[in-house]
């Protein structure tokens, strides 16, 4: 166990190297425009250019400008994220100050939203899968078929528009509009409901792919030697399903969810924006709309880090799920 | 973003943007009669902000209008200023601001003295501290300070004598910068420049107390001292006897979350003649989409989209509800928009095809595509009538019934082309076919050049049409190795109300790319840089005479000097299909009194506007 | 019927419906297992041997069959008892065993867990003797170390342990009966050896019934006191081993036996039987076997001949009268001795 974490955390590493490097080449070294010019701003003198080329350190051998670049990556006091580098040069603010400042969100979201995928989605998987051909399997992978094709903008939208617009103008009782209202914390939002439309947006396709998933995992599994063997025991059909079926049936669907919830801590960009939410996302949208280079990076940086960890946590996870995988 | 980007001189382009098609007869302004009530102060003015302010409100960087239409009518003080009024109200006048009027120049239009009214202080923590003429100074040394200043302020101050040397580190201090008591600001110029007025209105050249930007070359915006009528919430708690890196940013700015305004207790309305400063608080939030917002706005849970277009269904709804109809609002934003030839790339490096397109551009149809007459006036000419007071309102080289194109004047044009080989009126040489033009890709933009290909489709002229992102697409306008013949998604703003500011950028060798703006057109391209670029052409139409001509008149002489350079550029160079005057169109909700459109920023000027009641019951 | 009886099926019929067609896996099928008996099921792949058993045990859904006849354990009709006490009989009066032992026990819990688990589902008594109860059972189906073996998962048994294990959680509760459905032919020979003898072992000390479920004649032979010849969902001969194996009396039984070698005639060519399994949907009228019967005659494919003892000294599904089936089975006996003479 103790060797397969080393490997797996020096296999993270290399991972996280070759994200650097890449990232490095994409918006240090072949970047669309010089990032000297760009963070100069427009209109400037060579003096103003060759000002910020010295500023960013452009003109130091390429080596010192990868490792402090490559610093950013390395979770480690002042060098994460180092503000030599992740330094907005459109508004001015540390990328790092930005990404925790939002992160708080971010997480508010994701977990928020990954419980309720997960509450909705796989009973309503189960459901189909114990009950197939039913009505309820009908209308549960109708749901799945709609929650997957959904695009989740327009879903955000129509959920403002019903749940908060049309009732707000019917005066009937409605959910918060969008956004956060400044002076109102983290904690204060969540008790005032803000997270619940846009919980439900995001889990929706979500909780569809998880339903098809679980009905897919458990309908296969329902079909294996043991399960026929546990009923031979003389178990009854609720633990014959609930213990034998859903053990070997759900264990995939949670690795999957830690890989979706890692993906989702690097920021849930559009249910953000639509709900303004300011989150990670958000900001990684703001950043690309500004060509922003150094925040673009940060949030590239920072996303990699969660996707690269969850994957860890996801196959350590795994193996102590299945001990047929073993820390090897 | 709508609103037009001003970056000096280069004042890059009218943003994206769009209203798409919708917004039906009903032209010009709809005026709300409440500025006669009574005005109750108080309340909480709610904004929405579809995108944060560029530099994080750093004076010395920030470049565009958002920006500066909240230091004018809240943050920030200058010695001149605007009054926050529409241009036919007198917004593009100076008015005294800190200033007691308006300055006084020398015989030879060298010297400049500002008189600065006394007892005016900052806000806290430096409520304490009177506004002097060093403070002004300090605004200027911050603009010259390379490492502190962005996006070429210092092109606007250069002319002020010792500036230069002091950017470039050779001088302690600005010589041409005196104060010679507190209240008195003398400016010694290294050439006359009738419009520095104007540049003493930017706020860049707002005061700055002695010790606030100290350590914050990057970030003075988060730590900024107000000196308007109102102040970021939280500033009293700024504490600036800590070193920089240890000091905490203001609360009332979250930077790409929400700006909070509340009252400045330092401002005084006696020594403000023209901020009334209703409002008790503004507060702005940052993000969301226009729908959600426009909804917003119908609940009044927002009171005003700040940087954002109104959405067709929004707009049709409110043009055509008579309750809701006194809530749309429609400008001048003071920009036009055009399409842009490249003079030195056949088949527009001849005047007779370019002319031809000039008639067969339905203007009616290009305006109907971004929402119809709400959105703007149709223009004949380059420079925005408002600059030229009106001398060439009915200025019209390329007339055609209802602007809508007279494809038989075309092909006369065509017939004397030299592409034009059989002088039937179709282009029938190779240059009229596989002609790169290029333009925005978001809305209306491909519609709008789907229209200007089917216009030009008779004169046998036949577009390839590239769409790109809009940066990419000034890019590829600006870069003259790009070789793009026709660019169909451009627009220019104002910088400040002078025409001066249509010209030298736009046509003049300053302005040729690719590093500098924006002369897409080549106009006053020399042989030299043509051939640098593989243009075959050697000779391109040049104005730079002209320019230099109109640019040391003032008064009358001036304003005729530019109308006769309009009329010579639109007639004679013909650089560009000049289409439309560009308007800002912003629906407020109810709530709202005294809605005020700012001239100087092309958007709402806050200071003016009040709540029904006070925001009393709301 | 004897004291000794256990099971008890009287004209079993199980009936697919599917959208081509009715699938009669089981058509009519009765048979006894007695107490202490091993009662040995042959027939080809689709015969409806495992239909059969898996009925009798209740694991085939009977929403999606249609399943008539009498199941008689312990003097009540399994077929119309309720499902919950159905359920107190798996595993507790009968224990089964499948076929592939790899897959057949849960691969993300421990063998004795799931072993235990079975105990704890019909005994009420605390979890820790339940434990001890797996481990005595994985002692008494020949697991060295049973206790440590008990806290492996499945994937740490070599197959032969599995199926071990398999037996032992079927005879964990000390059932009447123990079916097992082709046990061994997963395994390979010197396994498939052991299994056998364990099972036989096993059915002496615990007293149980078994069934073995095989389509290995030579298994049958080795362990079987009882032997049922099943062809397309029917019984087509029951017997004592020494009448099924020394005096069958129907053609396809006589061609089972003469495809496989026989221990005591080495080098014998094997015969396989010509032409293939019917489909149980559409079933060939008449005997079902007549279409592969080289024997057949005037009624065979008319008359579904009934199954009864003709003469010959057990049951069977033939027309054929008994005389010609002597004389047939001496003629193919001879012959196959002098192919193999030949050769």
């Amino acid at each position: 166990m103790g060797r397969y974490l080393i490997r797996r955390t020096l296999f993270l590493i290399l991972v996280l190297w070759i994200v650097s490097v890449l990232t490095f080449l994409i918006f240090v070294k072949l970047p669309a425009g010089d990032p000297a010019r760009r963070a100069a701003g427009t209109r400037t003198t060579e003096a103003q250019v060759e000002e910020a080329r010295e500023r960013l350190g452009l003109n130091d051998p390429i080596w010192v400008q990868y490792t402090r670049f490559a610093k950013g990556l390395v979770p480690w006091p002042g060098w994460f994220l180092n503000e030599q580098v992740y330094y907005s040069f459109k508004n001015f603010v540390p990328v790092k100050e930005e990404i925790f400042g939002r992160i708080p969100v971010t997480i508010t979201l994701a977990v928020g939203a990954g419980a309720t995928w997960l509450l909705v989605g796989i009973p309503i998987g189960i459901i189909s899968a114990i009950r197939r051909r039913s009505l309820a399997d009908r209308a549960g992978m109708l749901f799945a078929l709609f929650g997957v094709s959904a695009p989740v903008f327009w879903l955000g939208l129509l959920f403002l528009y019903i749940f908060w617009f049309k009732f707000q103008q019917m005066g009937w009782p409605h959910a918060p509009g969008s956004g956060i209202p400044t002076g109102e914390n983290l904690f204060e939002a969540v008790l005032a409901g803000r997270f619940v439309m846009p919980w439900i947006v995001l889990a929706l396709s979500f909780a569809a792919l998880y339903s098809r998933m679980t009905r897919g995992n458990l309908i296969e599994t329902m079909g294996e030697d043991y399960i026929r063997t546990a009923r031979a025991k003389g178990l009854s059909e609720r633990r014959v399903i609930f213990k034998h079926g859903l053990r070997a049936a759900l264990t995939p669907v949670v690795t999957m969810f830690g890989m979706d919830l890692g993906l989702l801590l690097g920021g849930a960009i559009i249910t953000e924006t639509v709900f303004n939410l300011p989150g990670v996302g958000q900001y990684t949208l703001n950043a690309i709309k500004t060509s922003d280079f150094p925040a673009v990076m940060g949030v590239t940086v920072f996303a990699a880090f969660f996707v690269v960890v969850a994957n860890l946590v996801v196959d350590v996870m795994y193996a102590a799920l299945d001990p047929r995988v073993r820390y090897s | 973003m709508r609103k037009v980007i001003k970056i000096f001189g280069i004042a890059l382009a009218i943003a994206l943007v769009t209203a798409a098609c919708g917004g039906n007869g009903d032209t010009g302004t709809t005026e709300g009669d409440q500025a006669t009530e009574d005005i109750q102060a108080g309340g909480t003015l709610k904004v929405a902000l579809l995108s944060d302010v560029s530099a994080a409100f750093d004076p010395q960087k920030e470049y565009y209008s958002t920006t500066w239409g909240f230091y004018r009518c809240c943050l920030l003080r200058t010695l001149v200023s605007y009054p926050g009024l529409p241009g036919d109200e007198g917004g593009n006048e100076l008015v005294p601001d800190l200033a007691t009027g308006l300055p006084e120049v020398s015989e030879d239009g060298l010297t400049w003295t500002f008189q600065m009214k006394e007892g005016i202080n900052y806000a806290p923590p430096f409520q304490d501290t009177e506004i002097v003429a060093q403070d002004i100074i300090r605004a200027l040394e911050r603009t010259a300070d390379p490492e502190a200043s962005a996006n070429g302020y210092s092109f606007y101050y250069s002319i002020i004598e010792g500036f230069d040397e002091f950017s470039e580190g050779k001088a302690d201090e600005i010589s041409g910068l005196n104060a010679p008591d507190d209240h008195t600001l003398e400016i010694t110029l290294t050439e006359p420049a009738g419009d520095l007025p104007f540049r003493m209105a930017m706020h860049t050249t707002a005061p700055i107390p002695e010790g606030a930007a100290d350590g914050h070359v990057r970030d003075y915006g988060r730590y900024l001292v107000a000196s308007g009528p109102y102040m970021f919430e939280g500033s009293e708690d700024l504490d600036f006897s800590k070193p920089a890196d240890k000091q905490d940013p203001v609360a009332g700015y979250e930077p790409g979350k929400s700006i909070t305004l509340v009252r400045n207790p330092s401002w005084d309305a006696e020594t403000d003649e023209f901020r009334d400063a209703y409002v008790e608080r503004i507060e702005t939030t940052i993000g969301g989409t226009e729908e959600d917002i426009a909804n917003k706005i119908d609940t009044g849970d927002i009171h005003i989209n700040y940087d954002g277009v109104p959405p067709p269904q929004q707009l049709r709804k409110y043009q055509t509800d008579p309750e809701l109809k006194d809530q749309v609002f429609a400008y001048p934003s003071d920009a036009v928009r055009y399409i842009s030839f490249n003079v030195a790339e056949p088949p527009f490096d001849d005047v007779h095809i370019r002319r031809a397109v000039n008639f067969a551009i339905d203007k009616e149809g290009m305006r109907r595509l971004r929402g119809g007459p709400l959105f703007g006036e149709i223009a004949n000419h380059v420079i925005l009538n408002t600059l030229e007071n009106d001398l060439n309102a009915d200025f019209n080289p390329f007339p055609s019934d209802d602007s809508q194109g007279d494809p038989d004047a075309a092909m006369e044009e065509i017939k004397q082309s030299k592409y034009d080989t059989d002088q039937d009126g179709v282009c029938d040489a190779p240059e009229c076919k596989q002609i790169l033009a290029v333009t925005d890709e978001a809305d209306p933009y491909p519609d709008q050049a789907a229209l200007i290909q089917d216009n030009l489709k008779p004169l046998g002229i036949e577009l390839d049409v590239k769409e790109f992102e809009r940066t990419t697409m000034y890019d590829k306008c600006l870069d003259p190795s790009a070789h793009t013949a026709i660019c169909l998604a451009p627009g220019w703003g104002k910088d400040y109300p002078d025409a001066s500011t249509f010209a030298a950028p736009l046509f003049g060798a300053e302005g040729l790319g690719p590093d500098a703006c924006c002369n897409y057109s080549l106009v006053g391209a020399d042989a030299e840089y043509l051939k640098k670029y593989d243009y075959e052409v050697t000779d391109v139409p040049d104005v730079q005479d002209l320019i230099d001509e109109c640019t040391p008149l003032t008064d009358e002489e001036r304003i005729e000097c530019w109308a006769e350079f309009d009329r010579h550029v639109t007639e004679e160079v013909v650089p560009w299909v000049p289409y439309l005057f560009d308007n800002n169109v912003d629906i407020v909700s109810s709530d709202v009194v005294n809605y005020t459109f700012d001239q100087f920023s092309g958007g709402a000027a806050f200071d003016h506007f009040g709540l029904v009641g006070g925001g009393e019951d709301s | 019927m004897p004291s000794d009886c256990l099971l008890e099926v009287k004209d079993l019929k199980v009936h697919f419906p599917t959208d081509d067609g009715l699938v009669k896996a089981v058509d009519g099928i009765s048979f006894t297992v007695d107490r202490g008996q091993t009662l040995g099921v042959v027939g080809e792949s689709g015969s409806g041997k495992s239909v059969t058993f898996m009925t009798i045990m209740g694991l085939i859904n009977r929403k999606k069959a249609h399943v008539e006849g009498e199941v008689l354990f312990g003097g009540r009709d399994l077929l119309k008892m309720p499902e919950d006490e159905l359920r107190k009989i798996r595993g507790n009066g009968m224990g089964m065993v499948f076929q592939d032992p790899m897959t057949s026990l849960h691969p993300y819990y421990k063998v004795g867990t799931q072993i235990a688990e079975a105990i704890l589902t019909h005994r009420d008594m605390p979890k820790e003797e339940a434990h001890k109860k797996a481990c005595e059972m994985l002692d008494v189906v020949g697991i060295p170390q049973p206790a440590e073996r008990a806290k492996q998962y499945p994937h740490e048994y070599s197959g032969g342990m599995r199926q071990r294990a398999m037996i032992a959680m079927a005879l964990s509760l000390n059932p009447d009966l123990l079916i097992a459905d082709e046990p061994t032919t997963a395994l390979d020979v010197t396994v498939q050896a052991q299994i056998l003898e364990l099972i036989g072992r096993l059915k002496e000390d615990f007293n149980v019934g078994v069934v073995l479920i095989t389509h290995d004649l030579g298994v049958v032979h080795d362990v079987a006191q009882r032997v049922m010849v099943m062809y397309a969902g029917r019984a087509v001969e029951i017997g004592s081993r020494d009448e099924v194996f020394n005096n069958p009396l129907h053609p396809y039984a006589w061609g089972l036996l003469e495809s496989i070698p026989h221990v005591d005639q080495k080098g014998t060519r094997l015969v396989p039987i010509e032409g293939l399994p019917p489909s149980l949907i559409f079933v060939p009228p008449g005997c079902p076997f007549h279409p592969r019967c080289p024997h057949r005659f005037e009624p065979c494919d008319k008359e579904i001949p009934a199954f009864i003892d003709r003469g010959g000294g057990h049951p069977e599904a033939c027309h054929l009268p008994i005389e010609d089936k002597r004389r047939i089975y001496s003629e193919r006996e001879a012959g196959r001795r002098s192919r193999k003479a030949a050769s």
